[in-house]
């Protein structure tokens, strides 16, 4: 029924789009822990940005700090243009989806999703209306006269998104939203988040520990990691072009190879041990002699047939080959004695390497990110 | 939580499990205990009203009884009103008290009940008891009266000398408390009013409750237990109030600015009882006959200001105590005794109008 | 969404139903044989006039006498402010309480309960000198300014409501507490950025969810308050006599049963019909806490939903007056954008649940410092130091063994009180047993009844039964008492308990008494500890039992205190006092840090 993310409503993210949220220097300390670092990042309208992290890495205060649920201990925090770091939750405009959806267990669904506008005060006959439209909207208007307990999980879900939208508000916040769902329905549940955003242009700041989930919803993804922002991009940007090697460890898998940078530039040239050189893309200064890591996604990572060749090249024997249904998975003991593993789609007709064989493997270097190996300084 | 604490800590359950057991053998032995004692030969359980008059009841009859009988006493303190028990006591045929002290009042309730033993009214000393504290069940041992007290420190040496003028709210401004409750109450406002002494019963209730409703705005506390009396008199809460005598002889004995006047006091008296049936009738009843001894009642009252029943007793008395004694002739001759006859007859309705007229 | 499934999942009654609730019958036949059998004897007299015929005279004269009729609308009238006091003074405690960490909850929790270990009789002489014309309270008043003479602030209405709302409170407080600790703290917040300002938050949404707890709160305080005596006739005026006094008086002075019982029968029928009432109100099933089935504001009853839809008006309505009178304020203090906002309401809670618990912990410190008094008299300030009334209290031996005695019996009544009731619980929340209310009210109506009518009835039970002036007869009488307190606690706990953790054990291989002895037991310990609790105190604070079926010989505390009483208000009333709150407050602490470890192992 729901069809993925329509490229009218991506494009209009442009750099051009209204600021709804800006989040400057933003850090929260609680005694003596420091629960946030220090955040900024801007939301654009009809954007949808995801919160990406491990848990404890600040995601949910930041959300919390939005929604004006916590103060922060400095920084600021303006929406829609105006300062709103002390700004009363109920004065903000924001929205916010709870993990367990923090529906009113007293109130039937129609009264939850009216109490923001009773709130504002709207007449009853329109609170009757928009009521009506957003049960509409997540497809549920036969629910308006239960108890949230008489509802699914899912359905909870989605009223709680109708509750959220039902008055507008200027961005809508998702702590984990989908927690609590069964695989299936989360999937599913995902691409009707996904659909909404995208047909009512709705801005989204969305929290998951979720990588995938956060893949596959999000325009940008501000990687977090113990109260600081690792890294804000497109999906594609984190997976391909990480800039650091937490970011290209949290997302998907990768072979992360370690080694001193023997030449810099855009091309970078790593050695790594036994002399295994790596050549690969690098988007960070680095000098020659700086440890650094070499990622490479094991998709990216080819076995050569006879005469095929590749920008990095290594020979190695099979350690383990594991066929799990489209996909297989093939680990190399490299003869530098590095484990690399290497992804690729079965194919019926070509045999699967068998261990103890040995193959040549190889990657070309726009398949290849090189990164400093240490923290980024705190 | 899925694993048991048990498995890892035997001990603690252990533990547990014996002080359970300890709690069960303890209450095993404090009955049978408690059986032991009603049963036993030669044991007397007397019940008097508690308080004080424990300890002055102990030295003057119950430890030289033992001593010269060589019963053992088990002397306890009873609840405030004793009739509900004594007939539970009679009708169940299991005694909790031998003998125990009740009011004339009592026993006008209990005696037409058949729920007392008759006494054993032979020998010189009960012969010497004065004619109101004798009766066929009932050994009077002593008179309390309600008297007026009040607060030196307020009305210094003019206090107010009778009911005339405790609703003389001109005269004698201050706190007042009254007793929330008819008996001596009504009497206290016909002789307000000046019925005499003797006229008062049977009493004129309609005349009563009028010369009431005079100082009904004027009482600031309507007490319900002596110890009230006691702190307030003690406190200052209240300048002048009826109560009985021994109530305010603690607050003047422990050097507090209280006086009380005898005039027009009602007094009453309260004595030995034995219930019906009671197993150990006799004994109990040769324990009375030893309180009726003048010298013993003597030291009794030396503790206690309570009036004894022996007129004899005052020859044992100092001339200082006895100002203090309801019964000293004295003091005696200016109060007059509270009627049991009407009062059993006509309780139920007046405490019914009084509460009413409270709540008026 | 799992407290439905549970509820869906109870089997439907079947034939064997009356046998799958055979740990029901443990308690049913106690209360049966020690309640019903011999109150009923007693009231039963009511009906049958000297001669042996049957009659309603005493009904006929007890409903056309006015003052009788007054007196019980007094007694009504004064437990409904008693428990609207308590309520409104105890829930700001609870919401703190609720709100706050572990450690601190645990800490005003055991303030909160103080007034518990002190006796009644100490506690409302305390509150005498306190407030009394020249107490402390009104010299304070006087001599700062704040009033020119002293206030009446006892010996009136407003002394019986201070005496009977401390009493109350805790009780309330706790009642309350059990079910604001299940609100989830996300609906606060969820409201509050679904554009509710405070007060529409607080009201439509925290409040509302915490009235099973007011409702059960109210139900137990109400029917406490009902048969409450000492307190109106020592701090009570003119005025304010309650039915249980009159029955009292009654029974022991004018020893005329049949009217005694006819004003019993008329205050049970009209706490049965208050109970009705509520029923159709607010629904029983409030009394256990649960708020889910509260939040089901769909009742069949014209009354129900007239009751709630003006209930939820009014919460409405209350919403937006707090919020008017927030957005007054902000007009003085502009809120910033820019600056931290201050808890400024947090900071007004902490100062009222403050100052109320300070009044409940008054009387007990009170007399801490009185007990050493060198004077003969409980006063303020204490004359000189001495420690002549703790001498007094070890070197007599009556004093000790009645504070030995009555916390053996208070130890045993919990005990026995704790396991019948619990069992009795776990079938009422479980099973759909029948007669369910029927044995509610029924396991209720000691509480209602003046104790001097279950007192008498118990002693000419104790006399067929060889019971009188034994500890046995003493824990049978406390427990019929304080058995109610149990089950509506634990039933309270086991409506948050989730069964499948029983389903669980039985798969993994336990059998139904494993399952309950490891699993289901450890799990609802908080609701058992305070049943306990409950029924601990309401033994060891008896005062009719003892005084009447012991017949004096066997003396416990209380016992012992109203012989002292009798004459005056001696200090060693405040030694023992003062004594038994160090005792106890070291007992808890004690007890708290084994808990502790125990979850902690």
């Amino acid at each position: 029924m729901a069809a993925p993310a329509s490229g009218a409503a991506r494009e209009a993210i442009t750099p051009d789009a209204p600021v709804k949220l800006s989040i400057r220097n933003v850090g929260k300390t609680y005694g003596g822990i420091t629960a946030l670092e220090s955040a900024s990042f801007d939301l654009r309208q009809g954007e949808f940005l995801t919160l990406l992290g491990p848990s404890g890495s600040g995601k949910t205060t930041l959300l919390m700090i939005v929604a004006g649920l916590v103060q922060p201990t400095r920084g600021e925090v303006w929406i829609d243009g105006k300062l709103a770091t002390y700004t009363m939750p109920d004065k903000r405009d924001v929205g916010v989806v709870f993990q367990n959806y923090a529906l009113f267990p007293h109130l039937t669904i129609r009264e939850n999703i009216a109490f923001p506008l009773r709130m504002r005060r709207m007449p009853e006959t329109r609170i009757a209306q928009e009521v009506a439209r957003v049960l509409d909207i997540v497809q549920l208007p036969h629910v308006a006269a239960r108890l949230p307990r008489e509802l699914s999980g899912g359905q909870q879900q989605r009223i709680a998104l109708a509750r959220c939208m039902v008055y507008g508000p200027s961005i809508i916040l998702m702590d984990e939203p989908l927690g609590a769902l069964d695989r299936k329905l989360r999937d599913r549940m995902q691409l009707e988040i996904k659909e909404l955003h995208a047909r009512h242009a709705i801005t989204v700041l969305y929290v998951t520990h979720d990588q995938e989930e956060a893949m596959a919803m999000s325009d940008r993804v501000c990687l977090m990691n113990q109260g600081q922002i690792e890294q804000i991009g497109t999906p594609r940007e984190l997976y391909f072009k990480p800039s650091t090697p937490f970011v290209a460890d949290f997302l998907g898998e990768s072979n992360m190879l370690d080694g001193t940078l023997e030449k810099a530039g855009d091309v970078a040239l790593m050695r790594g041990p036994h002399g295994l050189a790596v050549r690969a893309r690098t988007h960070q200064v680095i000098a020659p002699g700086d440890a650094v890591k070499a990622v490479v996604r094991p998709e990216s990572v080819r076995l050569l047939r006879e005469g095929e060749t590749a920008d990095n090249e290594a020979a190695g024997d099979v350690t383990e080959a594991v066929f799990v249904g489209g996909v297989s998975r093939i680990f190399i003991t490299l003869t530098q004695g590095v484990v690399i593993s290497a992804k690729q789609l079965t194919d019926a007709a070509v045999p699967q390497p068998r261990p103890g064989e040995r193959v040549r493997i190889g990657w070309n270097i726009d398949h290849g990110v090189v990164l400093k190996a240490s923290e980024p300084a705190r | 939580m899925i694993e048991p604490r048990s498995l890892k800590d035997p001990l603690r359950y252990s533990l547990d499990r014996r002080s359970v057991l300890m709690g069960g053998v303890a209450a095993l032995t404090a009955s049978s205990m408690a059986l032991q004692k009603a049963f036993a030969a030669e044991t007397l359980t007397v019940a008097d009203p508690g308080g004080a008059w424990t300890p002055a009841c102990d030295d003057a009859f119950v430890k030289p009884f033992e001593k010269e009988t060589g019963v053992s006493i088990n002397h306890i303190a009873r609840e405030h009103y004793p009739s509900v028990e004594i007939k539970a006591n009679v009708e169940t045929k299991s005694y909790t008290w031998d003998a125990v002290i009740a009011t004339d009042a009592d026993v006008y309730e209990l005696a037409p009940q058949h729920l007392l033993e008759p006494l054993d009214w032979s020998g010189e000393d009960m012969g010497q008891i004065m004619e109101a504290a004798r009766k066929p069940g009932w050994m009077g041992q002593d008179t309390y009266a309600t008297v007026i007290c009040y607060r030196t420190d307020k009305y210094k040496d003019n206090g107010p000398k009778n009911w005339t003028d405790f609703w003389n709210v001109q005269r004698f401004p201050g706190r007042r408390a009254m007793h929330k409750h008819p008996i001596d109450t009504l009497e206290e406002a016909l002789l307000a009013d000046g019925v005499p002494m003797e006229k008062i019963y049977p009493i004129d209730m309609d005349r009563a409750f009028k010369k009431l409703d005079e100082i009904k705005p004027h009482v600031d506390v309507w007490w319900t237990g002596g110890a009230q009396t006691t702190q307030m008199l003690q406190s200052g809460e209240v300048d002048i109030l009826p109560t009985w005598n021994a109530r305010a002889q603690i607050v003047i004995e422990a050097g507090g600015p209280v006086a009380m006047s005898w005039d027009q006091g009602i007094y009453s008296i309260e004595g030995w009882v034995v219930p019906k049936g009671c197993p150990k009738a006799e004994l109990a009843k040769r324990f009375i006959k030893f309180c009726a001894n003048a010298k013993r009642q003597a030291e009794f009252v030396s503790k206690l200001a309570y009036g004894p029943t022996n007129p004899k007793a005052y020859d044992y008395i100092p001339k200082e105590r006895a100002k203090f004694l309801p019964t000293a002739p004295g003091n005696l001759k200016l109060m007059m005794q509270s009627s049991t006859d009407w009062w059993g007859s006509n309780k139920e309705k007046a405490i019914e109008r009084f509460n009413a007229w409270l709540l008026g | 969404m799992s407290m439905a499934m549970v509820e869906a999942s109870a089997p439907p009654l079947s034939q064997a139903g009356w046998i799958r609730a055979w740990p029901i019958y443990p308690l049913l036949l106690f209360v049966l044989a020690f309640f019903v059998y011999p109150v009923a004897q007693i009231l039963w007299l009511s009906l049958i006039d000297p001669d042996g015929h049957f009659t309603l005279a005493n009904y006929v004269h007890a409903a056309t006498t006015p003052v009788y009729l007054q007196t019980l609308g007094i007694t009504f009238q004064i437990a409904v402010w008693t428990t609207l006091l308590a309520i409104l003074a105890g829930y700001p405690v609870a919401y703190l309480l609720a709100t706050s960490r572990v450690r601190t909850r645990e800490a005003l929790t055991l303030l909160v309960l103080m007034p518990f270990w002190t006796s009644f009789l100490v506690r409302t002489f305390a509150w005498m000198i306190l407030l009394g014309r020249n107490g402390v309270v009104n010299h304070l008043l006087v001599s700062l300014g704040i009033v020119d003479a002293p206030l009446s602030l006892i010996f009136n209405f407003t002394g019986v409501m201070i005496g009977m709302v401390h009493s109350m409170m805790p009780l309330a407080v706790m009642a309350m507490l059990s079910v604001m600790e299940r609100i989830d703290g996300n609906l606060v917040k969820a409201a509050r950025t679904l554009g509710a300002r405070g007060g529409n938050a607080f009201w439509r949404i925290y409040f509302r969810l915490s009235m099973p707890g007011i409702a059960a709160a109210g139900l137990l305080v109400f029917i406490t308050a009902l048969g409450f005596f000492i307190v109106p006739s020592l701090l009570g005026g003119r005025q304010q006599t309650m039915i249980s006094q009159v029955i009292i008086s009654v029974v022991q002075e004018l020893l005329n049963w049949r009217f005694a019982g006819a004003l019993s029968v008329m205050l049970l029928a009209a706490s049965a019909l208050v109970f009705y009432l509520y029923d159709r109100l607010l629904g029983m099933s409030t009394l256990s806490g649960s708020a889910d089935d509260v939040a089901d504001g769909r009742k069949s009853g014209v009354l129900a939903r007239a009751g709630s839809a003006a209930g939820e008006r009014l919460i409405a309505a209350l919403g937006w007056m707090t919020d008017r009178a927030g957005a007054l304020l902000e007009t003085v203090m502009p809120p910033r954008a820019d600056r931290p906002r201050r808890a400024w309401s947090r900071l007004v809670l902490g100062i009222v649940a403050g100052l109320i618990i300070a009044f409940l912990c008054l009387p007990s410190l009170f007399v801490i410092p009185v007990s050493f008094t060198d004077g003969s008299f409980i006063e303020f300030p204490p004359k000189g130091f001495s420690l002549r009334w703790y001498e007094t209290y070890f070197t007599s031996p009556g004093w000790v063994a009645a504070t030995t005695r009555s916390f053996v019996v208070a130890l045993l009544t919990g005990f026995v009180a704790t396991v019948l009731g619990t069992a009795a619980a776990i079938v009422l929340v479980r099973q759909r047993i029948m007669f369910r209310m029927a044995i509610i009210t029924l396991v209720l109506a000691p509480l209602v009844l003046p104790r001097i009518i279950i007192a008498v009835a118990l002693f000419y039970l104790y006399a067929q039964l060889n019971l009188v002036g034994t500890v046995a007869g003493l824990v049978i009488g406390h427990t019929i008492l304080a058995v109610p307190y149990v089950v509506i606690t634990v039933m309270a706990v086991l409506k948050t308990y989730d069964e499948r953790l029983d389903h669980a054990a039985w798969t993994l291989g336990a059998s139904k008494w494993q399952a309950l002895r490891r699993i289901t037991l450890p799990q609802i310990k908080g609701g058992l500890i305070a049943g306990f609790l409950f029924a601990f105190i309401t033994s060891f604070d008896d005062l009719t039992i003892a005084l009447f079926v012991t017949g004096g010989s066997t003396s416990t505390l209380p016992r012992q205190m109203w012989n002292d009483l009798l004459l005056q208000v001696n200090p060693t009333l405040a030694a023992v006092s003062t004594l038994i709150l160090v005792f106890v407050t070291a007992f808890i602490v004690l007890a708290e840090i084994l808990r502790r470890r125990a979850v902690a192992g």
